[in-house]
């Protein structure tokens, strides 16, 4: 009798935690649930507003389509034809030439901004506000101001006339058009400055205190400090900078209209008149698409190239 | 005192005591013999009004005070004649009854009764353009308001979209066909010719119940007639160019606009002799677009195509005129400003727009009154001279002839107003077709031909007084749209119309890149962008896809 009372408590106490280990399970799914359900909004958004376009334009990459018609099937002849467009290679080639210049320009010149906004002087809201302002100014004013700035007796050219300089006719001309339009992007770091600032009040002050008990000038304390500390921060700028510049249309349109001689013709910007001027919808994805292996290969590039240079703080053993 | 009191028995049975005698005397009277009786006639007239309801109403849409007949009354008089008894021997007693009837029609004021049309139920109409400002949206607002006026049932609303960049630009195409696609276009489109057959109304029905032919318009099939040959567009407007010289300056000079036939060299003597560098005035501007005096019209005085649609050949450097030579006349259109110094390189525009002398304030260049002459097109006649406000006059006159060919040439567009199919569908079919041809009636087309947003295309509007109110000069050629209908280009025949070549967009794209942008703005050699345009225009047209 004892002893099957005390077997069927011991059981009892082994089925307890059995229990209790099962409820942890369940609300550890119930966590999960919870999850889910926050991000809810999200996904129904990314799936009608993202994944579906994506795969419509890539049906339609495989189509002869012009909207109005019923579509007829051309297998890759879109690709085909992409492949051998002079104008896909001169765009491309232009949103090469733009993003090589853009993205480590405006790289150099946030992370310089940031630094000087990192400075403990007066009045530094101002300046940050100052220098992010740009960044949330409408496309188009902007535009708009930078013609004025680029005319041929602009102030661009004013400037240069101090330096005895006679400036160019940025806008009109095959080689400067391209370059003002880089100038141009320069205008807009303030996004990339904000995110550097936040990493450089990040960098451990200790660091910087070593660095002097060490010898360190001002040189070695940002080369060996400042540098790799950042240097996650670089990279996310670099891979949303290449992003951004193989996106560029705005100034484009609104400034040159892809000319002269489609010495602006982005990428984009061919896209989008192929399909909303030519109607050429098919085609117009199939481009789409290139570009979009275009940019996927880019990033992936990059995060290979990243673990040469990168250095993470909190890194992950193993 | 009571009625008891005063009748006594015995003054009762005197009474029936005396009434009984006068029976009997009266009786035995009658037994005697007939008597004259005394006839004493009186007319009692008794009336009886009969009305009658008179039905003349049947559907009352609006009323209004009038008079009108509404009631018959018949008066019915009765004439009853009584004999009256007299107390005599014999009492003869004869009615006579006669009848009077009276008729007569009165009139009363009532509310209407009038016979209306039969009521139209509300229509709201929706007209889509790019003209967003200045006298162009006026003139769209006019059209609505009158419109309206004429058709009270009637309400139409401007959808302006895109309000730069003109119609063919990205914008005002691409948004409109999203709308046709999702099945919520506007009833009417200006300057939108795409899958007409699958989205245009046909208009010949309508055509023919406004009584309409196409000789009466300045017609060209381009962009109205459908390559099913069904018409499906209405012509917007003449866009022929012509020439219009500042007459301040003209007059400062003292120089003498030429008539109907001069070349092209008087021209540039003439804008040589214009021409003072110190005070910043040009004799001539040359424009640097494709028409209004650009490079379209040299390549139509020569009679040279853009391109070969059979053979997908770029032929802008082949001339078919007599004598003709189209990279000649474009490059001697160069000189005018990269060589000749008549005109203002794109520099010199920028100096000149920003001149202490221009105090117009407009990026247009002829508007800044240091223009001597210029090249327009009649479908932004009205913008320039809004621009310029009144502060100097012009007067219009011919385009020059070229020294190779001997003509004048021409850029022609007629573009063109279509009705969305599904007007049909939503029952306003014809309120939308009627206000189509409401462009070329006889309230809009004169408004046109003043104001000039652009000159309508009925042709008997160019020998109108109406014309003649924009400017001087413009009486003096009154043949100038049929001779640009003989010796000019359809746009419609390259760009976007249904003869043009599916790679149009290219070919137009490259046009732009080397004879604008590179020959006429960048100040390359024209000879070498006409070459390098036959070469990759023909590539352009050549591509599959």
């Amino acid at each position: 009798m004892a002893s099957s009372s005390l077997s069927a408590k011991t059981s009892g106490l082994g089925a307890a935690p059995e229990r209790l280990s099962r409820w942890r399970a369940f609300r550890k799914w119930i966590a999960a649930q919870e999850g889910w359900v926050f991000i809810f909004p999200w996904v129904v958004g990314f799936i009608l507003l993202d994944l579906g376009p994506y795969i419509f334009a890539l049906i339609i990459s495989f189509l002869n389509w012009d909207v109005g018609r019923p579509p007829t099937y051309i297998g890759l002849r879109n690709y085909q034809a992409a492949f051998t467009d002079p104008l896909v290679g001169k765009s491309l080639w232009n949103t090469a030439y733009y993003t090589l210049f853009h993205v480590p320009g405006s790289t150099v010149i946030a992370f310089t901004v940031a630094g000087l906004l990192n400075q403990k002087v007066r009045g530094m809201p101002i300046w940050r506000t100052m220098y992010y302002i740009p960044s949330v100014t409408s496309g188009v004013g902007m535009a708009l101001i930078w013609i004025w700035l680029f005319a041929p007796r602009g102030a661009m050219n004013g400037l240069l006339g101090w330096f005895g300089i006679e400036g160019p006719r940025w806008l009109t001309s095959t080689t400067w058009a391209m370059p003002a339009l880089i100038i141009m992007s320069f205008w807009g770091v303030g996004s990339s400055m904000v995110i550097f600032l936040a990493g450089l009040q990040g960098v451990p002050q200790h660091l910087y205190e070593a660095a002097e008990v060490d010898g360190g000038g001002w040189w070695a304390k940002v080369r060996h400090v400042t540098i790799p500390m950042m240097t996650p921060y670089i990279f996310l700028s670099l891979i949303l900078g290449v992003i951004g510049s193989f996106q560029v249309v705005t100034q484009a349109l609104l400034m040159t209209e892809g000319g002269p001689d489609n010495a602006t013709l982005f990428i984009l910007l061919y896209i989008w008149i192929m399909g909303w001027n030519a109607f050429k919808m098919g085609y117009a994805a199939s481009i789409s698409w290139i570009l979009f292996a275009i940019i996927f290969l880019a990033t992936i590039v990059q995060f290979l190239g990243a673990r040469r240079w990168v250095y993470y703080e909190y890194q992950e053993p193993g | 005192m009571g009625i008891g009191s005063h009748i006594t028995r015995r003054r009762m049975l005197r009474m029936a005591g005396g009434l009984g005698v006068s029976a009997a005397g009266v009786a035995a009277l009658a037994a005697c013999g007939e008597a004259e009786p005394q006839i004493i006639t009186k007319e009692v007239p008794v009336e009886t009004t009969v009305i009658k309801e008179v039905p003349v109403e049947t559907i009352v849409t609006r009323t209004e005070v009038k008079e009108v007949p509404v009631e018959r009354i018949v008066t019915q008089e009765k004439i009853v004649t009584q004999q009256v008894e007299v107390p005599v021997e014999r009492v003869v007693t004869e009615i006579v009854e006669r009848e009077k009837v009276v008729e007569k029609v009165v009139t009363k004021e009532v509310e209407v009764m009038v016979e209306a049309p039969m009521q139209k139920a509300p229509v709201r109409l929706e007209f889509s353009t790019d003209w967003g400002s200045g006298v162009r949206a006026a003139t769209h607002k006019f059209m609505a308001e009158q419109y309206n006026k004429v058709n009270p049932h009637v309400t139409v609303d401007i959808l302006i979209i895109s309000g730069s960049g003109g119609s063919t630009a990205v914008g005002y195409s691409g948004i409109l066909t999203n709308l046709l696609v999702a099945g919520s276009g506007p009833e009417l489109m200006s300057e939108l010719w795409w899958n007409a057959d699958l989205y245009n109304l046909d208009l010949e029905p309508h055509m023919q119940r406004e009584g309409l032919t196409k000789d009466d318009f300045w017609w060209h099939d381009g962009y109205l007639v459908d390559k099913d040959g069904v018409t499906r567009g209405v012509p917007y407007g003449v866009y022929v160019g012509a020439m219009m010289a500042n007459l301040s300056l003209v007059e400062r000079f003292g120089v003498t606009i030429p008539d109907k036939d001069y070349s092209f060299d008087e021209l540039r003597d003439l804008g040589a002799q214009m021409r003072d560098p110190e005070t910043n005035v040009w004799g001539f501007e040359r424009q640097t677009y494709s028409w209004n005096q650009g490079f379209a019209e040299r390549f139509a005085s020569e009679g040279a195509k853009w391109y070969d649609t059979a053979t997908e050949t770029s032929t802008a450097s082949i001339a078919t005129q007599p004598g003709g030579n189209s990279v000649e006349a474009f490059a001697d259109w160069w000189k005018l400003a990269w060589e000749d110094g008549v005109s203002p390189n794109t520099d010199e525009v920028q100096a000149t727009l920003e001149s202490p002398a221009n105090t117009s304030g407009s990026n247009n260049l002829f508007a800044t009154g240091l223009i001597g002459m210029s090249g327009f097109g009649y479908n932004s006649g009205g913008g320039i001279k809004n621009r310029i406000g009144g502060r100097f006059d012009f007067h219009v006159f011919w385009p020059y002839q070229s020294p190779y060919s001997g003509l004048r040439g021409y850029h022609n567009e007629t573009n063109n107003i279509v009705v969305n199919r599904a007007a049909e569908e939503r029952g306003n079919a014809e309120e939308a077709a009627g206000l189509a041809f409401f462009w070329h009636g006889d309230i809009m087309a004169p408004y046109l031909a003043e104001f000039q947003p652009v000159v309508p295309a009925v042709k008997n509007i160019w020998n109108s007084e109406f014309i003649t109110k924009f400017a001087s000069g413009t009486d003096n050629f009154p043949d100038l749209a049929a001779e640009a209908e003989q010796v000019g280009q359809f746009r419609e025949n390259w760009v976007r119309g249904t003869h043009s070549h599916p790679n149009w967009l290219e070919w137009f794209r490259l046009s732009r890149a080397k004879l604008t942008d590179r020959a006429l703005v960048g100040g390359e050699s024209p000879y070498q962008m006409m070459e390098e345009l036959d070469a990759e225009g023909t590539e352009a047209l050549r591509r599959e896809i």
